[in-house]
């Protein structure tokens, strides 16, 4: 298939996939609750709270529910439902579909986990643009990484345990770069410095999204 | 493609010169003469036992790399356990890089551990392949583990290379050649140790190839689960 027809298909999909995640509604509202109640749990115990402490927090944060939102996606799928899909879509369609679906929650989710800090713990940011970029380029290097590794750890005898084993190792050069862009988002310095880690950040994206087409098909037959 | 049963043993010539190597890098790299540099005095000798563990550890990983997505292509088991081979034995080079790093940062840095980005960064990375191994024993099937395993291989070896190579150049670090220190060849004046080191490093990489072989070998031999040239 040529690629224009791929891309449309993982673009039907998306439409697809979306409102099946809409449908189910109850999953993101879980992941919306799981943040909520970190950040609360955190804004008890981290009083008062740094600017340093209050960017590490809203990363692991993010990594904590990033794990469980992108396993839910495919671990939490009916066996029949992922039989039909491994049947009817091409592995490439369907690597293009959920990390659009993935990156799409991960960006609702990173702006909620903002705004509720922001609520409870203040808001230390003084590039709020940068902060946005650092956002809007992070979440699809957690959701590359965490799509594929949920993808492996499927057909394993534990599942839920591999998830963390395998990605945090695998996550740590793009939460890395995640944490120095906004740690200058932080500091509103200079953006000079800026576009050299938000240039690595792009290819890395671009690194996993190509890896991700040459390999997820070989995760999707069986 | 593989008619024998096992991986063939290593070629005697390459073994003799692995054993070579390593007498020779040994003998001068304790006896030979070094330059006398402040601070790290004696201990620049070892260039010839760290340094030569992170070229053998990063060539193990490349062909355990190679290996997998051969395996990928041919679905050969074979393939499968020379990718195993080859990262076990890269992640023993990996502990003995960090190990003599650590005692020789405790001589000239001061401490056993100062969060160096390539301290970090070989950390993470045998954390990596540490994982790979949790993965392959997580998988009841031996194809489906052979091809998950050859997956995350690939993966991790693309993200091992940001790793050690990328965001180091981007922070400061303490090793020669970043943030300002000189570089390696600082220390060299005459290329006294070039003599020693490179083939440091050709006998530890052999010495290496030689162990995965042997460890490959012999899971072929006593493994009855994957039948080598078994077609999925």
């Amino acid at each position: 298939m040529n690629p224009s027809a791929q891309i449309r298909r993982a673009l039907v999909l998306l439409g697809h996939d979306v409102r099946r995640e809409t449908r189910q509604a109850q999953a993101l509202a879980g992941s919306l609750l799981y943040l909520v109640a970190g950040v609360f749990a955190a804004q008890l115990l981290l009083r008062p709270v740094g600017p340093a402490a209050w960017l590490t927090f809203y990363w692991l944060l993010v990594l904590f529910v990033s794990v469980y939102t992108v396993s839910r996606s495919f671990l939490g799928q009916s066996r029949g439902l992922h039989l039909y899909y491994r049947v009817s879509v091409p592995g490439v369609a369907w690597w293009l579909t959920k990390v659009m679906t993935g990156t799409l929650m991960m960006w609702v989710l990173m702006g909620f986990c903002a705004l509720l800090m922001a609520l409870w713990m203040g808001y230390p940011i003084q590039d709020t643009g940068l902060f946005v970029l650092t956002i809007f380029l992070g979440a699809p290097l957690l959701v590359t990484v965490l799509t594929l590794v949920s993808a492996m750890s499927q057909g394993s005898t534990q599942p839920a345990q591999l998830m963390p084993v395998l990605g945090f190792p695998l996550l740590v050069p793009g939460l890395l770069l995640v944490h120095r862009l906004s740690k200058l988002a932080l500091d509103g310095l200079s953006r000079d410095l800026a576009w050299t880690y938000a240039g690595a950040m792009v290819g890395l994206n671009l690194m996993l999204l190509a890896l991700g087409i040459l390999l997820f098909p070989f995760l999707w037959r069986d | 493609m593989n008619s024998t049963l096992a991986p063939k043993p290593l070629h005697p010539v390459l073994k003799g010169l692995a054993i070579l190597l390593l007498v020779y890098s040994f003998f001068m790299g304790w006896l030979g003469d070094v330059p006398r540099k402040v601070i790290l005095n004696e201990s620049v000798r070892n260039l010839y036992f760290h340094v030569p563990m992170w070229f053998g550890m990063l060539l193990m990983l490349l062909g355990s790399a190679v290996y997998s997505i051969r395996y990928l292509l041919f679905q050969q088991f074979l393939d499968d356990t020379q990718a195993q081979a080859l990262s076990l034995v890269g992640l023993v080079f990996g502990f003995l890089g960090l190990f003599t790093g650590m005692v020789w940062a405790q001589f000239t840095w001061g401490s056993w551990w100062s969060g160096d980005p390539k301290q970090n960064a070989s950390a993470v990375g045998l954390l990596l392949y540490l994982a790979y191994m949790v993965l392959r024993s997580s998988f009841e099937d031996a194809r489906n583990r052979a091809r998950m395993a050859a997956v995350y291989n690939v993966l991790a070896f693309f993200c091992l290379i940001p790793l050690l190579f990328i965001l180091p150049r981007l922070t400061d670090s303490l090793h020669p050649g970043n943030g300002g220190n000189p570089g390696f060849s600082a220390y060299d004046l005459d290329g006294r140790m070039r003599w020693v080191f490179y083939p440091a490093v050709v006998g530890w990489t052999l010495m290496g190839w030689w162990l995965a072989n042997l460890w490959a070998r012999y899971r072929t031999l006593t493994t009855s689960v994957a039948p080598p040239n078994s077609k999925p």
